[in-house]
C-alpha cells in the first residue's frame, strides 16, 4: 500500500481527533451538527446587525462559553443529576420569584436579574430545570405516571409556569408547560389523561382569556389579522413575512436584504432572525436551517433512545423536544402561523440564556451517553 | 404451544423500554408533521405568493421623487417672447441631512430674512412632508441674498440653494389677459388630477393661454427612483426617467400690433380685437385695463389681489372675450345684408328720414340722432351717415324672426369658438331669447330698437371683429383663433394649429360684398360720413362704421353735455383694410368714450396703420 504522508496524516489525524472528543464524552456528531446552526446564526447576525462585527463578536463569546459549558455538564455523572435536580429546581424558583423584586422591567414586564457581570433570564433557565425535575420523578419508577405522582408532576410544572406568566411572559409560560407535558407524554402518561387534559385546556380558553393581558389579547388578534394594526401590532408580523416572502426561492444574497438592511424588520437580531435568513438565503436558506435542526433533534433523540437507564433516555428526549420547541415555536412565528411570543431561534437568535441553557441540555445528553452501560449497548 | 402460552401471559404493561420507544415514535411524528406544515407555510410565503412579497418590499423601500418638466415658451407669431421660464434662487432644507432642524433654520434667519409666513409654511410641511422629499423654507431669493448665503451654507448641513424655473411675462400688462398667468397649483386642482402629473409645488395655468393649453404647455414630469430605510431617510438613487418638457406654442398675435392697440387704448376701458379675415387668425387682442401677471406667479398677494378686485374698472376681467356691450350703429352693415337678402329694399330704395319714426298704429315714437332728420335716404346715405330711422323702418318691416335668422350667419348670440376659455356669447334678440329670460313678451317697438343695435342687443369685441371678418372676407367664416403653432422639444418639429371654418354665406349677388364695403369706405371718406375724422391723410382705404351705443336712459346725443363718466355712451367702431383686399379687421369698443367715431375710430386706425404699414415691409 502507497499512501502519501499527508494522505496518512490526515487519515491518522482524524480518528484522534474523535478519540479526544469520546474521551472528554463528547459526540463528534452531535458537535458538529451544533457548530454548523451556530455558525450559520453567526452569519446571518452579521447583516441583521447592520454589518457590524462587534455583535457577531458579543455573540461568538457568548457560544465560546455555552460550548464551555457543554463541556463541563458532559463530565457529570448521572448519580449527580439525580442530587442536583431538587436544588437546581429549587434554585429556579428562588430566581423566578426574586425577578418580581429585583428584575429589570423592559417593555412592560419583568424577566431579567442583573448579576452584574450578567444578566440572567430565570424563565429560560426553567426550561431546563423544570424537565430535569420531572425525569428525576418519573424515572424513579419504571410505570406510566399516575395517582399521587402525576399530581406532584402538575403541580412542580404548574409552580415555575405560574410565577413566569405573572412576570408577564405568557410565550415562556405556554413552552414551560409544553415541556413539561411532553416529558409526561414521554414517561408514559395515559391517553385518557392525555385526552382529558386536551378537552380541559379547549375548555378553559375562554377563561385564560379572561385573565390575559390586553397586549397579550392584541397579539392574538394581530395573528388573526394582521391587517388590523399594520403600523402598530401587526408590523412585526406583517414585515417579517413581507421579508421572508421576498426571499423567494434561492433569496436576495449575503447582505442584500433590503428589509434587514433598510431596517423595515424589527428585533432582526432577537427574534425575528429567521426572517433576515429567509430574505438573504430564500428557501433553500431556511430549509438548510430547518434540516439542520432536524438533525440536531434526531442526533438527540438516537443518543437517548440508547441510554441504558430510564433517566438519561427520558431526559435525553426531553432536551431534544425541548429544543425542537423553541425552533419550531420561533420559525412559525415569524412566519406568522402562530402568534408573536417572543422566544429567540436556539443558537442563532442573539442573547445568552438560551445558548447557554439549551448548550447545557446537549452537554448533559452527550455525557449521560457516554457513560451508558456496554451492556445496554449491545442490546 | 409454549410460545402460545407466553403470549397468553403476556404482562398487562409493556415493558417500560418499548413504551417508551412507541412514545418517541409519537413525539417524532409530531415533529414532522409540525415541520411539514411549518415547510408548507414557507413555500407558500417564498415560491407560491415570492412575486407579491417581493413588490411589497420593494415598496417598502422605494420612493419616486417626481421631478417636474420645464413649461413650454409661449411666442407671438414672429418669434417675441410672451412667457418665459427663468431661474429663482430657492433655499430648501433637506431634512435628512440637518443635524438640528431648529437650530438651522434659525440660524438661517440670521442671513437671509425669512417671513414668518414661510417658517409658518415650513414647519406646516414638515408635518405633511415625507422626510425623503426636500421642503422649500424661502422662495425667490435676491442675487444679494444667494451672495450672503453661499458662502455660510457650510454651517447649516441641511440647507441649500437651488434653482427653479420661474414663469416670467416680459410683456407684463400688454399681454395680460391673453397669455394668463400660472400660479400655484389649489387643492382642488391637485385632488382632480387623475394622472398624478401635479405635485403641491406645481404652478398651473390660471388664465388666458396658460390656461387654455395648460396640457400642451405642462409636459410630463420625470421622477427619480431612491432608496429610502425604515425611517423614510433618502440611501441613494436607483435611477432617473428625466422629465417630458411641455411644448412651446406659437401664439397668432403680434407683440408689436398688440403694443399699439395697448397704448391707442391708453388709459381707457375697453377692449381692441384684430384679426386677419383669410385665417381667422387673432393678431392683437387687448382688454384695459391690465394688471401685471408677473404678481401671479408664486402665488399673489392677498393685498394686491384685494386691490384687483376691489377696483371699480375690473382689471382681472377680459372684456375682449367677456366683456358684453350693445354694437349699437355699427350692427347696421350686417342688418343691411338681411335686408337685401329679404328683399325689404333694394340698393336704390329711397325713403325719407323726418328725424322720427312712429310705429304705424300706435304713438310710440322713435329719434333719429339728429333731430332734423337726413331727408331722402337710400342705403349708402343710411350707411355713412348711420340714419336710424332707415333702419327702424326698415327692420320693423323685416320682423325680428328674420333679423335673428340671418345675423346668426355673422356669429352673433353664439361663442365664436376661439381656443380660449371663457368667452361669452352676447344675446342676438328674439322672442324666444325674451321669454326664456325676461319671462315677457315681445314687442314690436323691441325689433325696431334692434335696428339700430340697441335694445336687447350685446356683443363681445371678439364677435363684432368676427363679425367684420367675416364681411370683409366676402362671407368667409373662418373660426378666430390665437393657437398659430405648436413647437414639440421631443421631434422638434413645428406643428402649424390647424384653422377651422364654417360654411361661407352666399349672397344671390355677391357683388354686394364690395357695395356695402364701399358704403362702410364712405363712412370714413365722404365728408359727411360719421368717422370723417379719420380721412385724412389715408395711403390706403379703409372701411368703417360708427356706434355710440347709450348706456343711460334713452335720450339725443346730438347735444354733447358734460356727463359724468358712467353716464357716458360707449363708444364702438368696426373696420377693415384694405376694402377691396381686407388683410386686417379690427373691432374697438372704447367703455364711455362718447362718440364712437371720435373715442373708438382712431385706435382703431393706428391698429390698422401699424399692421398694414410692418405688412408692407420684408
Amino acid at each position: 500500500m502507497n499512501v502519501s504522508p499527508s494522505a496518512s496524516l490526515a487519515l491518522e489525524s482524524r480518528p484522534s481527533f474523535r478519540r479526544l472528543l469520546r474521551s472528554l464524552g463528547l459526540d463528534p456528531l452531535l458537535l458538529v451538527l451544533l457548530v454548523l446552526v451556530s455558525a450559520a446564526g453567526l452569519v446571518v447576525l452579521y447583516t441583521a446587525g447592520d454589518g457590524a462585527g462587534s455583535l457577531v463578536l458579543r455573540q461568538a463569546v457568548r457560544l465560546f462559553l455555552g460550548f464551555g459549558v457543554l463541556v463541563a455538564v458532559a463530565q457529570v455523572p448521572v448519580g449527580y443529576y439525580r442530587f442536583v435536580a431538587p436544588w437546581f429546581y429549587a434554585l429556579t424558583i428562588v430566581l423566578l420569584g426574586l425577578v418580581f423584586f429585583v428584575g429589570e422591567r423592559t417593555l412592560g414586564a419583568v424577566r431579567w436579574i442583573n448579576f452584574g457581570v450578567v444578566r440572567v433570564q430565570p424563565g429560560e433557565i426553567a426550561q431546563l430545570a423544570l424537565p430535569l425535575l420531572l425525569v428525576w420523578l418519573l424515572s424513579s419508577s419504571p410505570d406510566p405516571p399516575r395517582g399521587g405522582r402525576l399530581l406532584a408532576a402538575a403541580g412542580l410544572i404548574a409552580l415555575p409556569a405560574g410565577l413566569i406568566a405573572l412576570e408577564p411572559d405568557l410565550g415562556t409560560a405556554v413552552l414551560v408547560v409544553a415541556i413539561g407535558l411532553v416529558v409526561l407524554f414521554l414517561a408514559g402518561l395515559s391517553w385518557r389523561w392525555i385526552a382529558a387534559g386536551i378537552l380541559g385546556l379547549l375548555a378553559s380558553a375562554p377563561v385564560a382569556w379572561r385573565f390575559m393581558h390586553r397586549y397579550q389579547r392584541e397579539r392574538i388578534l394581530v395573528f388573526l389579522h394582521p391587517s388590523r394594526d399594520p403600523l402598530g401590532a401587526g408590523y412585526h408580523i406583517i414585515q417579517s413575512q413581507i421579508a421572508i416572502g421576498s426571499g423567494g426561492l434561492l433569496g436576495g444574497g449575503w447582505m442584500h436584504g433590503s428589509q434587514a438592511y433598510l431596517n423595515f424588520l424589527p428585533e432582526q437580531t432577537t427574534d425575528f432572525i429567521f426572517a433576515v435568513l429567509a430574505e438573504e438565503f430564500g428557501f433553500l436558506g431556511t430549509l438548510v436551517l430547518i434540516l439542520l435542526y432536524l438533525a440536531v433533534v434526531f442526533r438527540i433523540l438516537w443518543l437517548a433512545q440508547r441510554a441504558s437507564d430510564r433517566f438519561s433516555r427520558l431526559l435525553g428526549a426531553s432536551i431534544a423536544a425541548l429544543i425542537f420547541l423553541y425552533a419550531f415555536v420561533n420559525m412559525a412565528m415569524v412566519s406568522g402561523l402562530l402568534p408573536v411570543v417572543g422566544e429567540p431561534l436556539p443558537f442563532v437568535s442573539f442573547g445568552g440564556s438560551s445558548i447557554v441553557t439549551l448548550l447545557a441540555g446537549c452537554g448533559a445528553v452527550m455525557g449521560l451517553d457516554a457513560r451508558r452501560s456496554h451492556l445496554d449497548h449491545h442490546l | 404451544m409454549n410460545l402460545r402460552r407466553s403470549t397468553a401471559h403476556r404482562p398487562r404493561t409493556l415493558p417500560e423500554k418499548v413504551r417508551y420507544l412507541r412514545r418517541l415514535a409519537f413525539l417524532t411524528g409530531g415533529m414532522l408533521f409540525t415541520v411539514l406544515i411549518l415547510l408548507l407555510q414557507l413555500v407558500r410565503l417564498q415560491i407560491l405568493d415570492h412575486g407579491h412579497y417581493h413588490r411589497l418590499a420593494v415598496g417598502n423601500r422605494t420612493r419616486l421623487v417626481p421631478i417636474l418638466p420645464p413649461r413650454g415658451i409661449i411666442y407671438d407669431r414672429r418669434g417675441v417672447v410672451l412667457a418665459e421660464n427663468i431661474p429663482s434662487y430657492a433655499l430648501e432644507i433637506r431634512r435628512d441631512r440637518a443635524r438640528d432642524l431648529a437650530g438651522e433654520i434659525t440660524g438661517l434667519a440670521h442671513v437671509v430674512r425669512i417671513p414668518k409666513r414661510d417658517r409658518r409654511r415650513f414647519w406646516r410641511l414638515v408635518r405633511v412632508t415625507p422626510p425623503y422629499l426636500p421642503i422649500p423654507l424661502r422662495e425667490d431669493l435676491s442675487t444679494a441674498d444667494v451672495a450672503r448665503l453661499a458662502p455660510r451654507l457650510e454651517r447649516f448641513p441641511g440647507a441649500r440653494i437651488v434653482a427653479r424655473p420661474r414663469r416670467y411675462y416680459p410683456l407684463w400688462r400688454i399681454s395680460a389677459h391673453l397669455v394668463g398667468y400660472v400660479g400655484p397649483i389649489s387643492a382642488r386642482q391637485l385632488s382632480h388630477d387623475p394622472g398624478g402629473l401635479y405635485q403641491a409645488d406645481s404652478e398651473v395655468g390660471d388664465a388666458g393661454v396658460e390656461q387654455t393649453f395648460e396640457n400642451l404647455l405642462y409636459g410630463l414630469p420625470g421622477y427619480r427612483t431612491i432608496e429610502i430605510d425604515a425611517q423614510g431617510r433618502p440611501i441613494r438613487t436607483l435611477g432617473v426617467r428625466p422629465p417630458t418638457p411641455g411644448a412651446s406654442l406659437y401664439l397668432t398675435i403680434d407683440a408689436r400690433l398688440q403694443a399699439v392697440a395697448s397704448r391707442a387704448l391708453g388709459r381707457q376701458a375697453g377692449a381692441v380685437v384684430a384679426l386677419n379675415p383669410d385665417t381667422g387668425a387673432i393678431l392683437a387682442m387687448v382688454s384695459h385695463p391690465g394688471y401685471d401677471p408677473n404678481d401671479f406667479v408664486d402665488g399673489v398677494r392677498r393685498r394686491t389681489y384685494e386691490a384687483l378686485t376691489h377696483d371699480p374698472f375690473k382689471p382681472l376681467f377680459d372684456r375682449a372675450i367677456a366683456g358684453e356691450y350693445a354694437p349699437a350703429s355699427t350692427i347696421k352693415p350686417f342688418i343691411s345684408f338681411a335686408l337685401l337678402h329679404y328683399g325689404i329694399l333694394t340698393p336704390r330704395t329711397t325713403i325719407y328720414c323726418p328725424g322720427t319714426f312712429v310705429i304705424p298704429g300706435t304713438h310710440h315714437v322713435f329719434r333719429d340722432w339728429l333731430p332734423w332728420g337726413h331727408g331722402w335716404t337710400d342705403l349708402k346715405k343710411a350707411i355713412t351717415q348711420s340714419v336710424d330711422v332707415f333702419f327702424y323702418r326698415m327692420t320693423f318691416r323685416l320682423g325680428i324672426r328674420r333679423l335673428d335668422h340671418y345675423l346668426t350667419l355673422f356669429g352673433f348670440g353664439r361663442p365664436t369658438g376661439i381656443d380660449l376659455r371663457g368667452e361669452r356669447s352676447g344675446v342676438l334678440p328674439s322672442p324666444a331669447w325674451k321669454e326664456a329670460t325676461l319671462h315677457r313678451p315681445w314687442y314690436g317697438g323691441d325689433t325696431v330698437m334692434s335696428g339700430i343695435g340697441q335694445g336687447y342687443w350685446l356683443v363681445t369685441p371678439l364677435q363684432l371683429a368676427h363679425a367684420t371678418a367675416i364681411l370683409a372676407g366676402h362671407g368667409r367664416r373662418e373660426v378666430p383663433r390665437i393657437l398659430h403653432a405648436i413647437y414639440d422639444p421631443l421631434s422638434g418639429r413645428r406643428i402649424p394649429a390647424r384653422a377651422q371654418a364654417l360654411a361661407p354665406i352666399r349672397l344671390a349677388h355677391p357683388s354686394r360684398w364690395t357695395m356695402i364695403a364701399r358704403d362702410m369706405h364712405n363712412v370714413v371718406q365722404s365728408p359727411s360720413g360719421t368717422a370723417h375724422n379719420l380721412s385724412a391723410d389715408e395711403p390706403y382705404p379703409i372701411a368703417g362704421k360708427t356706434g355710440t351705443s347709450q348706456v343711460g336712459k334713452y335720450r339725443s346725443d346730438f347735444i354733447h353735455v358734460k356727463l359724468p363718466y358712467r353716464e357716458r355712451d360707449n363708444a364702438v367702431f368696426i373696420a377693415f383694410a384694405p376694402v377691396l383686399d381686407p388683410k386686417i379687421a379690427v373691432a374697438v369698443i372704447v367703455e364711455h368714450g362718447g362718440d364712437g367715431g371720435l373715442a373708438a375710430g382712431p385706435i382703431a386706425q393706428k391698429v390698422i396703420d401699424a399692421y398694414l404699414s410692418g405688412y408692407r415691409l420684408p
